[in-house]
């Protein structure tokens, strides 16, 4: 089996019997929770899309492992033109879920480390590549869902790992056996972790020799013993239990975001894939963070197109289309999504090979897309709120709309144009709340500022890649300074 | 007339491309025999949601004798009204797969 069911997928989870709490209390049945299952129905929707001959085309692909065909969020990327597809399947499902998908950060994590353990066992004569190709066919074949899990604690900023008072700030092996390795530390932001059947851990950073405990990479399942879930929170989560389907604004989807606790956690050696090789941790947060980079040029569009459409909407609601100031600000709101796909795209399509055979991301093109995606992001939702008016968040409740007494007036004082049902209105104004302030903010706001690194990480990065000096050269070139060699006739 | 269908990932379609295929697919049965397909196909309908339509067609040329390629308002790379779409598309199938429309 190669391509799982939607249904095959919520089945595995049902079956997962991991340590979970929210607010306080331990959660049995997360699967059908009315905070967590919006979350795994957009996760599933990669799955659905991938047996839809419709969307089959970018869904999925050639294994280049097996020869398979497999859902792509498991695929090393073979060439530039899977690394554009990519692009194009998280713009797909964020228009479909309206939110974080989740599915992202597992195929970015595996690209990453293909190729880095390949570089890896030739620099030290390790075996952590054929380790790790072994745990991705497993991947493949049961078309799993991993987590990639990559920010620690952190503790104090001022200090690296090995400097911290409290060791465990960043996840690091606290014992080594003759069987495997046994880990401590906790990864803080997972993105759909308990939507995941396996966690794939990397290190936070870069990291000095004598780190070497710090630099550990390494796969296990979600439910292995010595894991601890703590479910973060989202603005207005608790909306979900109200009842009622109006006021949560996106009816079946949303993201998630999990504190996950490594408390003495073993992992035997088949699973581990870097161990104390401090030289290549960099290499590992590099092309993981420009993956991701990439991949916020995908499906922050996606979500984008969804809020685009709706502030259409809305203007159309309440009889402010035509303004022509409205309808500037739309444009405005679409040249800034498409520039982001513009960026994702052109990232993509300047992709190399690496040595391990998969195809990297131009790292320097991934670092501007998520450039701007830690700023457009914030001006559509404001270009968004302008237009929808103040109403999203002084609008009486679902309940008061639908109260005997009360619910007519509300419902006469809430009316725009008599021909557009006022409920219409409600749910547009809701969504729009939903994706600029509320649960799903978190994916489209506060995860384009940070997700993937935040905006000084990619700062530092482009200050790498450009060259600066080549540049000033070919200035002193053109006004004279130093004498033009292309010059000779 | 056996008909391969193929559409693109469909990650930013300016047309509703399932039901474009329905429609076409009406249309030519009023007219012949329509065979849906994987491979030796008469015709092989490529619909891309978009003008860029990214499928790669060399992948397909293999499982049919001729192609008609949809790309948005795009119909065998020529623009075509988005009422006259489905009439077109309908007409170059049957015209590619060696019959004419009434």
């Amino acid at each position: 089996m190669t391509l799982r069911t939607p249904q095959q997928y919520l089945d595995d989870l049902r079956q997962m019997d991991i340590e979970l709490y929210m607010f306080g209390e331990k959660v049995e049945n997360y699967v059908d929770n009315p905070i967590i299952r919006p979350s795994i129905n957009s996760m599933a929707m990669t799955y659905k899309l991938a047996l839809d001959p419709e969307y089959e085309d970018i869904m999925t692909a050639t294994s280049s492992l097996n020869g398979n065909k497999i859902n792509r969020f498991t695929h090393l990327h073979q060439s530039p033109e899977d690394l554009v597809k990519k692009v194009k399947m998280q713009r797909l499902l964020g228009q479909k879920t309206g939110s974080c998908f989740q599915r992202c950060v597992g195929m970015d994590a595996f690209n990453a480390m293909f190729s880095t353990t390949y570089e890896l066992d030739q620099a030290h004569g390790t075996e952590y590549h054929k380790r790790f190709v072994k745990f991705l066919e497993y991947v493949q074949e049961n078309d799993l869902a991993v987590d990639g899990c990559m920010t620690d604690a952190r503790g104090d900023r001022a200090k690296t790992p090995g400097q911290q008072p409290d060791p465990d700030a960043y996840l690091h092996v606290v014992e080594r056996r003759e069987d495997g390795i046994v880990v401590r530390g906790c990864k803080l932001h997972q993105t759909g972790m308990i939507n995941s059947h396996e966690i794939l851990v990397m290190p936070n950073n870069a990291l000095k020799e004598e780190e070497k405990d710090w630099a550990v990479c390494f796969a296990i399942p979600l439910n292995t013993p010595g894991m601890i879930f703590v479910y973060g929170r989202q603005a207005s989560d608790t909306r979900k239990l109200e009842g009622g389907n109006i006021d949560i604004g996106n009816v079946n989807f949303g993201g998630q975001e999990v504190m996950t606790i490594f408390n003495n956690v073993f992992v035997p050696w088949e699973r581990v894939f870097m161990d104390g090789e401090t030289d290549f941790s960099s290499m590992i947060v590099e092309r993981f963070a420009g993956y991701h980079r990439q991949s916020y040029g995908g499906c922050k569009v996606g979500v984008g197109d969804a809020l685009i459409g709706a502030t259409k909407a809305i203007a159309d609601y309440q009889g402010a289309a035509k303004a022509s100031h409205v309808k500037d600000k739309l444009v405005e709101m679409c040249h800034l999504n498409e520039t982001l796909y513009a960026c994702g795209i052109a990232c993509s399509a300047e992709g190399r090979k690496t040595a391990a055979g998969n195809y990297l991301i131009d790292l320097l093109l991934a670092n501007i897309c998520k450039q701007n995606v830690t700023r457009f992001p914030y001006e559509i939702s404001r270009l968004a709120q302008d237009i929808a008016g103040g109403y999203f968040v002084t609008m009486p409740s679902e309940k008061d709309f639908a109260h005997p007494e009360i619910g007519p007036l509300v419902k006469k004082y809430s009316t725009c144009r008599d021909d557009v049902p006022v409920e219409n209105r409600q749910r547009m104004l809701r969504l729009i709340e939903n994706m600029t302030q509320g649960a799903a903010a978190v994916g489209y706001l506060t995860e384009s500022m940070h997700g993937a690194g935040s905006p000084q990480a990619q700062r530092i990065m482009i200050t790498r890649l450009v060259d600066l000096e080549r540049r000033k050269a070919q200035a002193e070139i053109l006004c004279g300074i130093k004498e033009n060699p292309d010059i000779d006739w | 007339m056996k008909l391969l269908i193929k559409y693109c990932g469909g990650c930013n379609p300016s047309i509703n491309r399932k039901e474009l295929v329905n429609e076409v697919l009406n249309l030519l049965r009023l007219h012949t025999f329509v065979e849906v397909t994987t491979e030796n196909a008469d015709v092989g309908l490529i619909v891309g949601g978009c003008s860029v339509c990214c499928i790669n067609i060399d992948n397909i040329k293999d499982q049919a004798s001729e192609l008609v390629v949809v790309g948005g308002s795009l119909v065998d790379y020529a623009k075509v009204p988005p009422d006259q779409q489905t009439v077109k598309v309908m007409q170059q199938v049957l015209e590619k797969g060696g019959q004419r429309s009434c």
